[in-house]
Parts: structure tokens; C-alpha cells; sequence
């Protein structure tokens, strides 16, 4: 088998928008109101009676030793972890305003955000600390999504959840559509390793102005106002 | 099917294989902030079941060191396979709710003040007892009302109202899915009256305003069930809804229609289904009260163009609909929920909807409309022990209870009447006990009518509330008992088996009640003891567990000798794998479809007699009885014994159902005057009271309200993760409607509502008179997601008490007992209610209810939500 590189994908076409995701990473790690490992945007578009309305999950890009917030970081306050991921180093967390600032800049996903209590930096960390990822355990988003729309696991390993999902779907026919697996903004970083199946050119486009430290992505007025 | 691999699998297959190994130690030194940690020492996982909402699914909690710290599904629970919603994952929120009540108070200020002392539960159980006992002795049972909203006592309750001898056992079905309930066990029998289709086999959906996805009970297990559906078998999903709900969103076609007008709608595809020939006469024939030539004439006059006038929805797509839907028959299912039942013509509509399942012969059939059996049935689930003895029924009547106007109201009763009842002293109350419900919010003109009956000492003398938060209602409470949170009690419950396979499941305390909380079961124990006068003995057990031990007493030992109560509290459900062998070994290993068409044994044939029974419409059938028992052993078609639908007199699908008609001829006002409503045998449809009118006129909409995925009606905002996603509720508009008022995004109004302008049914207790109901000032969101003539305000919000998080008041308001709290604080309560209107927020929404008219389906008593008529003022 090859290295490992764990990767996620959300089936757009399963997700509902039930939050279920968000909730439980808030449960898993303890995150404080107002900031977010995971989100859930909810964007509409067309006009009465052909208004459509989309969910789309989104999370740190988990972008391996591409990861631009590991490169840009010079303190040692994220690491590479044995099974390729970039967390944040518990051991030596940087409380420097300037270095998170920086760091959080260099990310061009909107996934970073300081953690307003411990004052350092963090994000998706595919449930590294708190879950044997190494061994096949599900992250707490992955294992609660009732319509099963998140998928994990080593997409070296073809016999992975994910691989497997990929090969079953990507490039299939569904309800008349040709389904692709496609990776955000994975011109600019080569090594995502976030997928979907369902995400379009505007979806991308809504979601790159959100960041996941501004909560206000979740009132109601902000739906139809980035499909616009 | 699929079942995903989860963290209990995990650890079982793990610890199987190389035991800690997977677990290296260098991983524990990484602990994560919420104290959770890789390695599972001191880690214990408890099975029970959620109650953030009344799904019921079963969940396995983390619990550390005594304290519980993250929720999953159980996989063992063949309904959640693994899962829960974002409620289930947020429910540690209401465990540790800062401003949870933990200790019993009493009023020392006037109703209503807010002023409280700490009590002991002697004292708090003493001065009830005392109260109940005085009424007792005085003959007057009946004037002790018991309450409640969610509850999972089961027949606890019964017993307790039974024990004491009151008839005022109320209930909140009727402001819920009663009009779904009845509609459905009019059709199929006593008992039966939730569908639980076949969703993951199906291939076309026809939904009547349920949004499965986001809310509907049992809404869990259908969505899991229905994306299956929609993936696999590229099922299609059609929706009629007034507003783009989310289950909406996901349909691949979304039909806006003009409130309460599903039921033409579903007449009008029964109208073509029979009238181009695409019936299934056999089923029709063989397995109803009905004919198709019955049918044919009833159903003659809808007709899609007569539909499409009601409704606004293309006589064309009506009629296409209707073909798609029966050409994927038998794999097709058309059901609904409280969108298109809670309106005072909901009854029908909810007949209307399911009666298309009759007419395309998909019931019971893979794929098809399906009722799951229970684990709890007699007939042939899990028996559950009932400790006896059993009280009997009291022979006290109550007219709050069972009002004359709705004989057919059934069992559910006419709950959203009750206050107004009492209000118009219809009947005395002494002593009222509310368990875990919210009235003076959740009630139609609750924060207005209920609220001020409870402000009333004459209406309601002695008001004792039971409940773990500080509700609208519990506020208004002259002694507080405070009840444990679902983590911390005992239940057994369940839900209907999707899988069709029965199961049970146990509720247990995963951590002690917080403080001096105590488990509402163990109150009532307590009371009946302290109360005696013969009431002790229905409660002979020692404590709660000892009931629970005695209740699952009959669940068989596994492989390994563990049975019964042990075996509940490993595992948190026990699955009935035998089923439906244990029926008749000729149905081994074969799912719980067609149930109808089972023979029956000869054994079960025996000691039978038969019996033709003709209807008025003039069909016969004969059915088994046996002596000296109510209800049919089996039913004769064709020449063989069958189930049939067992729990109907006929053993047929009662799509002519005389007992309507009956209940009509029944129904009295209080005066003794005959009613008028509509009381028809077949399914049939009547326009709301003054909506067609509003139909032509520019100035007036219909204000409805809906529910969205991460809250329950009014017992989740407190929870933070939840009310951090949905927290304020400005009123939906459409977007074209809005501009021709003039209205921009965030711009404030007032709504005003208006009363039915006359009383089409008689009712001579609701007022129909046309004149105003209330006003509520709100924001607008204007949306392209919503019907023109609706405008909608979600419920959710708007909460003036239920502790800080629910009413964002972070930083500024205080709960009124913080003096005596054993509950902790939390940071994020105290310092990061984000949208509370001091950090510069929205703050916390709107209530709709004062503005919610009392209205009353004639049929059954279901609260019609939405059929209020409103007009909008900008401010
Ligand atoms: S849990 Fe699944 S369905 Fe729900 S929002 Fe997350 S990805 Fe979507
Ligand atoms: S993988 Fe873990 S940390 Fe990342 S979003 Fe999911 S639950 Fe949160
Ligand atoms: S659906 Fe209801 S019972 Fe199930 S997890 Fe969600 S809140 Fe709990």
C-alpha cells in the first residue's frame, strides 16, 4: 500500500442541511459558540417558483505538507502529523497574535480560526486527537450524517470507504446527470484532500467569502443574499 | 443494506483483535479540549434513547468520570443504525444547561413574580399530597387535572390519573398530529396511527406537507431511509408544500399550493387514477369497505381543474403526477404530515392522502405505504409485562376532556380548546399539574389565553409544575418539582420498526440527576404512596428500577444467559429477530410486508366463530370472532382465513368508514344543539372558512409557521449549539409580495390575525366572528422561497423565559433561582451568546402563537395551525 493520505468527501446530493455535522465536531472538541471546525452553508438561487436551496459542508482543506498554514508557519504550532495530518501542536501552541494572524491569512480556505478561549489557533483536524483515525476509526462528523453523506478514509488504500465511494459514483449517470468528483480550488493547492459530488463553479465561488470565525453564514438572510 | 461503520463496531472489532494496541499510548498524551481522549480508560459508553425530540432513537453516550460527554447512535438500534441529528448531538446541552432547575421551589411572590424559595421535597410532596387528599376525600377527583407534553411515561400515567380517579388525563396530541393519527386509524384500526413506509425501496414519493428531513416524528429513520430510496433506485420525491422547507429543497419537484388545499389535490389524483383506469380493483375490491364503482361515483367531481382552483397547482401536473405516481405502483407511497393535516379541513386530508395508497394497491407492499408493527403490540410483538394490578377506568366524566362537540375525537382528545374551556368555566379545576409542557408558549393564543388562565387563581388554584427547565409555563407554577433531563431517567419506549421488525428499547440514566432533580417516575411513586386512600397499591413497587426490572422481565436471555432488564441496560434495545416466525413458521425469514394477506394458522383459527357484517353502502364480509372477545380474530376472503387489517370490525381498509357519520349524529354542543359539520363515510374536501377570499384579496395572506431541523417546538432553545444555528425567525414573505408592500429585508411590521369571519361547523364554544386575534411586531424576510399568499413565522423562538441561552439574554438577565443551583456554569453562556442583541445581534426571535387562532378541525379536534388570516402594517 502506498503512503497513507486521508481524505473526506461530502455527497452533495445527500446532504440535507441538517447540521448534524457542525453539532457534533462542536461536541466532540469542545468548541466555543461563534467558531467552527465544520460548517454548514445553506445558499439559494433561481426565483419563485424555481428556487433551488444547497447545503454545502465545508472544512479545513486538509492539505498535507502542501498545507499552505504549514508552510507559513515558522513556530512550530502545526505539525504533520505520522498519518500525513496538519494539526495543531498541542505541546506548543502559539499564543503570538502576530504568527496566528499570519498563519491564518496564509489559508485560503477559510478554515482556520482562533480559538477565542485558549487564544491559539484551530481547525479540522479529522478528529485526530480524539479518535484512532490511523486505525480506521471514523471522525464524529463522518459517523453521525444520517443520510450518509460524508464518507472517510485512506484514498491510497482502494479499499477504503472513500476510495470506494469514488469509484461507484465518479463518472456515473444519476437521475440524467453525469456525477463528477471534484476537489475545491485544487488548481492552487494540489494536495486537497477535501472531495464532493455536486459542488458547481457557483457553489465555490458563494463559499470562498465565508470564513468559518463568522457565524452570521447561518442566519436566514444570508442564504438567498449569496445567490444573488 | 448499508451500515456504516461507527465508533461502537470500532471498539468491539478492535478489542477483539489486538485488544489496547490500537490504542498507542503516544495518542493519549494528546487529549482533546473538550477532555475526551483516544484511549477508552475511565471511558464508559451507556446505551438509552434520545428525547430532544419524540423520535426515540437509541444513542450511546460517553460518559467520564460521572460525567456524560458526547452522544452517538447505537448501532444496535436497527431504526438509527448509528446516528443521531444535530438535536441528539446537542442534547448534553440541556443536561448541563446552566440555568436548569435543580431543586424544588415554591412561590413566594404573586403568580407569575418570579420570587421563589428553595423547598425540601418532603415539604414540596407533603403540601401536593396534602391538597390531592382533601379532593379525594371530598369526592372531587375529578377537579385534579394531570398535563403533559412530551412524555415517555406510557401507561405510568394512565395508571396515576386511573389510581387517583380523574378522567383529566390531557394530552398535547390534538395541537400535534392528531388529524395524521385519526385519519390514518379511521383507515386501518385503534393503535395504528402512524405510517412507517417503505422508503428505502420505494421509487416515487408523493409528500403532503411533511418535511421528514427536517422535523416529522419518526423523521430520523425516514430520511436515513428516503435518501436511500433517492440514491439506490433513483426514487423520485415529489413535495407539496406552501414554503421550500428543506425536504422541499431536496425534492425533484417542489409544488407550492395555497394553504389547506392538499386534500383537493390528493382527490383530484384519486379522480384520475380511477377515471383512466389505473386502480388496482383487486386490492380495492378484495381488501376494502369500498368499490371501485363507489369510488368512481364519489370521487367524480374532482377533478384536476376543479383542484387546480383551490390550490394554484396546474391541472396538468396534477394529472401527470397522478399517472407517475401509479405507474410506479406498487413501489410508491403518498403520505403527509402537519403541513398539510393541521388545518381545520385536515382530517380529510389526511384520509384523501393515504386512500391513494388503497387505490394503487402499494399497502403493506415493498416499496409501498406501510404500517411497521410495534414491538409493543398484543398481537404479535414483544409482550412487555404491565406490573399489576392495573386501575380500572374512573367513573368521573369530564367535558374538558372529552368535549361532546367531538365524539371522533378519539382518545387524542381536543387539547388545544382546553384552556379556553376553562377559561369559559366549562369545568372546575383545583389542582393542575403540568408535566414537561410549555402551553403558555406552545399553545394556540397560548401567550395570551393560557398565560392568563394560569395568571388566574380562580381559574386554576393550585398550579404545580414538573419539569427540568424554567419554562413560560413552569413560571407561572406555585411549586416547582424539578424533573430529570432524559440522561438521567428511566423510559421504556420505542418507535415504529422502519426495518419492520419489532423492537423495544430502554431509556436509562447515564449520569445521577444533577443536584436534588428527580425522575418524573419516581415523583409519581412517591405521590401515590403519600396520597394512599388505596391509590399505594397500583404502585407496589420499591423504586423505579425495580418497575423497569419487572416491565422488560419477559426480554429472553441471549446466547451468553443474559436476559430481561440486564440485557436492556447492555444493549438499550432488544430486536425481535424471530419476526414474523413467531406468527406462523410459513413467514420465516421474510420481512413484515403484506401483513394482511397472512393465512392464519390453524391454531389461531380455532375457538372461532364467523359473521358477515353488511355495511350501509351495501358491502358484506365476514369475519372470525371469538366468544366473548371485542375485535375480529381474522377475516374471510376469497374462501380463507387471513389477518387482514386486523383491528378494524370489518378486517378491511376502511376507506368507508360509517363511524364518522355515526360521531357526526353524535355531536352536541353544550347546549344540547346538533353541530354541522362535515361528517362523511368517504373521503371528501370542504374550503377553510374565509380563505377563498383571501384568495382574491391583495390586503390578506395566510400566516403559517414550520419547524426547521435543529428544534423542537419549544424544549431545545436552551440548548446552545442549536440556538447558535437558528435563533431568529424573521416572518417569511414572498419576495414579489414584499415589494408591492414595499417592504425591504429586516424591515420591521405589524401582523395582525383575524378570526374565521363565520362558524361554518357549529362549534358554538370556538369564537367565528371575524374580529382580531392579536398582533405581533417582526421583522420581514423577504424570500423567493415561499408561496405569495403565505407569509411564515418559524417556531422555535421568541422564548421570554427558559433561561438565558433561549432568550438571549447573555450578560444581562438572570435566572430568578441562581441562588439555589447546582448546576454549573458555562462559559459560553456567561460570555459568547454571539447574537444576543448585546453583542450587537439579532437577539432572540419571535413567538407566533398569541397570534395563532384556537381552530379546531370539526372531525377530530386537531389545532389547525395554519389557516390564520393576516394582514401587514409596516411600522
Ligand atoms: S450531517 Fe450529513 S446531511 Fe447533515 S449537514 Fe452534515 S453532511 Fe449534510
Ligand atoms: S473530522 Fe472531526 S474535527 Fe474535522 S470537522 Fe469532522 S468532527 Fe470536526
Ligand atoms: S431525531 Fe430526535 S430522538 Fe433522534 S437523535 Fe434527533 S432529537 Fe434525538
Amino acid at each position: 500500500m502506498s503512503k497513507k493520505r486521508f481524505a473526506i468527501l461530502f455527497d452533495l446530493r445527500r446532504c440535507n442541511g441538517c447540521y448534524a455535522c457542525q453539532t457534533a465536531c462542536k461536541a466532540e472538541h469542545g468548541i466555543p459558540l461563534g467558531v467552527f471546525r465544520i460548517r454548514v452553508n445553506t445558499f439559494e438561487y433561481g426565483k419563485y417558483p424555481d428556487i433551488k436551496r444547497a447545503f454545502i459542508p465545508t472544512i479545513c482543506a486538509q492539505a498535507g505538507k502542501d498545507s499552505p498554514m504549514l508552510k507559513s508557519c515558522r513556530d512550530g504550532s502545526i505539525v504533520l502529523d505520522e498519518n500525513g495530518i496538519v494539526r495543531k501542536n498541542r505541546e506548543r501552541p502559539s499564543y503570538n497574535p502576530g504568527e496566528i494572524e499570519k498563519i491564518i491569512r496564509s489559508d485560503p480556505y477559510g478554515g482556520a480560526f482562533v480559538h477565542p478561549y485558549e487564544k491559539s489557533i484551530d481547525f479540522c483536524d479529522f478528529c485526530a486527537t480524539t479518535r484512532n483515525i490511523g486505525a480506521g476509526e471514523p471522525p464524529a462528523c463522518v459517523t453521525t450524517c444520517n443520510t450518509e453523506a460524508i464518507y472517510f478514509g485512506n484514498i491510497s488504500d482502494p479499499g477504503s470507504a472513500i476510495s470506494r465511494y469514488i469509484r461507484k459514483w465518479d463518472g456515473s449517470i444519476w437521475k440524467g446527470e453525469r456525477l463528477h468528483v471534484v476537489r475545491m480550488k485544487a488548481r492552487e493547492v494540489p494536495d486537497v484532500n477535501v472531495y464532493y459530488i455536486g459542488l458547481t463553479p457557483e457553489m465555490e465561488a458563494v463559499i470562498e467569502g465565508h470564513k468559518q470565525f463568522d457565524p452570521t453564514f447561518l442566519e436566514v438572510w444570508r442564504w438567498q443574499e449569496a445567490g444573488r | 443494506m448499508s451500515r456504516k461503520f461507527n465508533r461502537r463496531d470500532f471498539l468491539k472489532s478492535s478489542a477483539a483483535m489486538t485488544g489496547s494496541l490500537l490504542f498507542p499510548l503516544n495518542a493519549a498524551a494528546l487529549p482533546g479540549p473538550g477532555g475526551d481522549e483516544k484511549r477508552d480508560t475511565g471511558v464508559e459508553h451507556i446505551p438509552s434513547m434520545c428525547l430532544n425530540c419524540t423520535t426515540s432513537c437509541g444513542i450511546l453516550v460517553r460518559v467520564k468520570n460521572g460525567r456524560a460527554v458526547k452522544i452517538d447512535g447505537n448501532p444496535l438500534d436497527p431504526n438509527v443504525r448509528g446516528t443521531v441529528c444535530a438535536k441528539g448531538q446537542a442534547a448534553l446541552n440541556q443536561l448541563y444547561d446552566p440555568d436548569r432547575i435543580t431543586c424544588p421551589l415554591k412561590r413566594v411572590g404573586k403568580r407569575g413574580e418570579h420570587k421563589w424559595k428553595r423547598i425540601s421535597w418532603d415539604e414540596a410532596l407533603g403540601e401536593i399530597a396534602g391538597r390531592l387528599i382533601r379532593l379525594k376525600e371530598a369526592g372531587k377527583e375529578e377537579e385534579f387535572v394531570f398535563h403533559h407534553g412530551r412524555s415517555k411515561l406510557g401507561s405510568l400515567k394512565k395508571r396515576f390519573c386511573r389510581a387517583y380517579g380523574t378522567p383529566n388525563d390531557l394530552n398535547h396530541t390534538s395541537i400535534c398530529s392528531n388529524n395524521l393519527r385519526r385519519g390514518l386509524n379511521s383507515l386501518w384500526g385503534k393503535g395504528i396511527d402512524f405510517d412507517s413506509s417503505d422508503f428505502a425501496n420505494t421509487k416515487y414519493i408523493l409528500n403532503f406537507g411533511s418535511n421528514f428531513f427536517e422535523c416529522h416524528q419518526g423523521g430520523h429513520y425516514i430520511s436515513k431511509r428516503a435518501m436511500e430510496g433517492i440514491i439506490e433506485n433513483e426514487a423520485k420525491l415529489v413535495t407539496f408544500d406552501i414554503r421550500l422547507s428543506n425536504t422541499a429543497a431536496k425534492s425533484d419537484e417542489w409544488h407550492p399550493l395555497f394553504p389547506g388545499s392538499d386534500g383537493a389535490i390528493a382527490l383530484a389524483m384519486g379522480n384520475t387514477i380511477l377515471s383512466e383506469g389505473l386502480h388496482d380493483e383487486q386490492f380495492i375490491e378484495t381488501w376494502t369497505t369500498t368499490t371501485v364503482e363507489e369510488l368512481k361515483a364519489a370521487y367524480r367531481d374532482f377533478t384536476p381543474e376543479w383542484a387546480a382552483k383551490i390550490s394554484d397547482v396546474p391541472a396538468a401536473d396534477i394529472r401527470r403526477l397522478a399517472k407517475e405516481f401509479a405507474a410506479a405502483a406498487p413501489r410508491c407511497i403518498a403520505f403527509l404530515n402537519r403541513g398539510a393535516h393541521a388545518h381545520s379541513n385536515g382530517f380529510y386530508t389526511a384520509r384523501a392522502v393515504y386512500t391513494l395508497n388503497a387505490l394503487t394497491g402499494n399497502i403493506g407492499m415493498p416499496g409501498g405505504f406501510q404500517y411497521s408493527i410495534k414491538g409493543k403490540h398484543k398481537e404479535w410483538g414483544i409482550r412487555l409485562n404491565e406490573p399489576q394490578p392495573f386501575p380500572r377506568k374512573p367513573k368521573k366524566k369530564s367535558k374538558v376532556a372529552f368535549p361532546p362537540e367531538y365524539p371522533y375525537s378519539w382518545v387524542k382528545k381536543v387539547g388545544g380548546n382546553n384552556f379556553l374551556y376553562w377559561k369559559n368555566a366549562r369545568e372546575k379545576v383545583s389542582v393542575y399539574m403540568g408535566y414537561c409542557i410549555d402551553a403558555a408558549y406552545t399553545w394556540p393564543e397560548g401567550p395570551t389565553i393560557t398565560k392568563e388562565v394560569f395568571l388566574d387563581e380562580d381559574i386554576i388554584p393550585f398550579h404545580v409544575a414538573i419539569d427540568a427547565f424554567y419554562s413560560e409555563q413552569t413560571a407561572l407554577a406555585d411549586i416547582i418539582l424539578p424533573d430529570g433531563t432524559f440522561l438521567e431517567k428511566y423510559d421504556h419506549d420505542q418507535w415504529d420498526a422502519y426495518d419492520y421488525v419489532p423492537y423495544v428499547g430502554l431509556r436509562q440514566p447515564v449520569v445521577k440527576p444533577l443536584g436534588e432533580a428527580r425522575d418524573v417516575r419516581d415523583i409519581l411513586h412517591e405521590l401515590a404512596h403519600r396520597i394512599g386512600h388505596g391509590m399505594e397499591k397500583y404502585f407496589p413497587w420499591k423504586d423505579t428500577e425495580a418497575y423497569m426490572k419487572e416491565v422488560f422481565a419477559n426480554i429472553p436471555p441471549d446466547e451468553k444467559g443474559v436476559g430481561g432488564f440486564e440485557r436492556m441496560k447492555r444493549d438499550g434495545v432488544y430486536v425481535q429477530e424471530d419476526f414474523p416466525a413467531n406468527i406462523h413458521p410459513a413467514y420465516r425469514g421474510k420481512k413484515g410486508y403484506e401483513f394482511f394477506k397472512w393465512e392464519l394458522p390453524p391454531e389461531k383459527i380455532k375457538d372461532t366463530f364467523s359473521e358477515t357484517i353488511t355495511l350501509k353502502n351495501g358491502k358484506k364480509v365476514e369475519v372470525l370472532k371469538r366468544k366473548g372477545k371485542k375485535g375480529i380474530a381474522g377475516v374471510i376472503r376469497n374462501g380463507k382465513a387471513y389477518h387482514g387489517f386486523h383491528r378494524m370490525k370489518t378486517g378491511l381498509f376502511e376507506i368507508y368508514q360509517e363511524d364518522i357519520v355515526k360521531a357526526g349524529e353524535n355531536a352536541r354542543n353544550l347546549d344540547g344543539s346538533k353541530l354541522d359539520g362535515i361528517y362523511s363515510a368517504l373521503p371528501t374536501y370542504y374550503p377553510i372558512p374565509g380563505h377563498q377570499e383571501v384568495r382574491v384579496d391583495d390586503e390578506k395572506f395566510i400566516l403559517t409557521t414550520f419547524k426547521v431541523n435543529v428544534h423542537t417546538q419549544s424544549r431545545t432553545a436552551n440548548q446552545k449549539w442549536l440556538s447558535e444555528i437558528w435563533h431568529y425567525n424573521p416572518m417569511w414573505i414572498n419576495r414579489e409580495a414584499g415589494k408591492r408592500l414595499r417592504l425591504r429585508e429586516g424591515d420591521e411590521v405589524i401582523v395582525t390575525t383575524w378570526r374565521h369571519p363565520y362558524r361554518a361547523f357549529g362549534d358554538k364554544a370556538i369564537p367565528a366572528d371575524g374580529s382580531r386575534v392579536g398582533d405581533l411586531r417582526v421583522r420581514v424576510h423577504l424570500t423567493d422561497a415561499i408561496h405569495p399568499k403565505v407569509i411564515a413565522i418559524s417556531n422555535h423562538c421568541g422564548h421570554w423565559e427558559y433561561g438565558r441561552t433561549a432568550t438571549a439574554m447573555a450578560g444581562k438577565g438572570d435566572i430568578p433561582y441562581r441562588n439555589f443551583t447546582f448546576a454549573k456554569p458555562d462559559r459560553d453562556v456567561d460570555e459568547n451568546i454571539w447574537w444576543s442583541e448585546a453583542k450587537g445581534g439579532n437577539g432572540a426571535g419571535y413567538a407566533p402563537n398569541s397570534i395563532m387562532q384556537i381552530n379546531p378541525d370539526p372531525v377530530s379536534g386537531q389545532q389547525g395551525w395554519f389557516d390564520n388570516i393576516a394582514t401587514i402594517r409596516k411600522v
